[in-house]
């Protein structure tokens, strides 16, 4: 599935940069680069995107002006060379704040949080715009969501949820009565996953906190899988635990 | 007085200098030999506000040739080098100026400028007489800037206004102008 998106800025070499980005991400489709407020509107009229890169100071219009004269906004990455504008940037709801020059690395970050939301928000049948009307009315999250395996769309309930463990192109989660393999990555299943019930304790592995049997030497012993706790998830595993009050020795 | 000489004199506007660094990143894929370019004009307009900033004097010429450095990097920003516009005229040589005053100026039309506006959307003209000199700029300002020109950094002509003052008493001209989507400065000192 891909993400359509656009990207707008006065500085026509930003804009160069950011195509140069955006076509080495697979699921990335990139419209258009636009250089003004004007052609960013009319572009936005005739056609749907999902996530706009915007410069925030332009010609005309600011981009936060842009934003707030959209009544359908797409996701929002910001782009900006000043930092002064990132409290600005938390009450318009945007995804990101790209601090320009902007890293390769900082940039696929960016732009994998928005597609983890993205293909959230696709299988909730929600846009953008009806996030907020949805948190008031479920303030809790769903307690399953529907994942694709082989053929099939099979619904899983969160708290079913054994392990995943990583292979390759795909996951493979282990539930209470099934194994459902899917072409998902770690950060796209993690995002849609309590951080307070599930962690990630090795490279190849995410654990349900709840499951855990035992914890014996590093490993944690879920029904008859035993799973390795590697060293650089060690911390972040022990400091949830201590807040759970287990005295982890 | 020399310490607050010293306070109003220019110094590198951040947002000059990040947009041109900015520049430069993309310059790099794009075309490598202009992103070295570009570092060498960068290097030279930075030693030289290094060195002048401390001084009284500068010679006109280096003065000149600061700025010229200095509206290249800028033009970098531009799609079509024709966009700025810059003419100088007259005897740069053997006379001297208090450094870095007309840079503000000169920063301003690129700051302010409205980019989707005909081009020439920056025109500056640059003349050395024999008892003045002149400084005109012109430029399309962006619909936005409701209010002062300056209101982003603050405090740009406002410093070179009071830096003017300090300078010359009364014996100079500065006049700022706005008609309609037009930004007009024109500054007049003696030679001295």
């Amino acid at each position: 599935m891909k993400m359509n998106c656009i990207a707008v800025d006065d500085e026509v070499l930003a804009l160069k940069k950011i195509r140069r980005y955006a076509e080495k991400i697979d699921y990335l489709n990139l419209m258009g680069t636009f250089d003004n407020a004007l052609s960013t509107f009319s572009f936005l009229r005739e056609n749907k995107i999902d996530l706009i890169f915007l410069d925030i100071q332009m010609d005309e219009f600011t981009g936060i002006q842009l934003l707030e004269t959209l009544k359908d906004p797409p996701y929002v990455i910001l782009t900006t060379a000043f930092d002064e504008y990132a409290l600005k940037a938390y009450e318009l709801d945007v995804m990101d704040y790209l601090l320009k020059p902007i890293p390769f690395e900082r940039f696929v970050k960016a732009v994998e949080k928005v597609y983890a939301r993205f293909l959230k928000d696709s299988q909730l049948q929600t846009r953008p715009q009806q996030r907020v009307e949805n948190a008031a009315l479920q303030p809790e999250k769903a307690d399953y969501t529907f994942v694709k395996s082989g053929n099939k769309t099979v619904k899983m309930y969160f708290n079913k949820i054994l392990y995943i463990e990583g292979m390759r192109d795909y996951l493979q989660i282990h539930t209470e009565d099934a194994k459902i393999m899917t072409l998902l990555n770690f950060k796209t299943i993690q995002d849609l996953l309590d951080p307070q019930k599930f962690i990630r304790v090795h490279k190849s592995y995410i654990v349900a906190i709840d499951k855990i049997d035992y914890i014996e030497n590093n490993a944690i012993k879920i029904r008859d899988k035993l799973i390795p706790v590697s060293s650089s998830y060690k911390i972040a595993f022990n400091s949830l635990l201590s807040k759970k009050n287990i005295t982890h020795l | 007085m020399n310490s607050e000489l010293g306070v109003l004199r220019s110094q590198i506007n951040p947002h000059f200098l990040f947009n041109v660094l900015n520049n430069i990143d993309s310059l790099i894929f794009e075309d490598r030999e202009k992103a070295s370019n570009a570092i060498f004009l960068l290097s030279k307009i930075m030693r030289y506000m290094l060195k002048e900033s401390n001084e009284e004097k500068a010679l006109l010429q280096n003065e000149l040739d600061y700025i010229q450095n200095y509206l290249e990097l800028g033009r970098l920003s531009f799609e079509n080098p024709e966009f700025l516009q810059f003419e100088y005229s007259g005897d740069f040589k053997n006379k001297q100026v208090p450094p870095l005053l007309f840079i503000p100026i000169i920063e301003n039309t690129i700051k302010h400028c409205n980019k989707q506006s005909e081009s020439p959307g920056i025109k500056i003209s640059f003349t050395a007489g024999d008892d003045k000199i002149e400084l005109k700029t012109c430029n399309y300002i962006k619909r936005n800037d409701f209010k002062l020109p300056d209101a982003g950094s603050g405090n740009g002509l406002k410093n070179v206004e009071k830096r003017l003052k300090l300078l010359y008493g009364e014996n100079y001209v500065f006049d700022i102008n706005t008609n309609l989507d037009k930004f007009e400065v024109y500054l007049k000192i003696p030679v001295l």
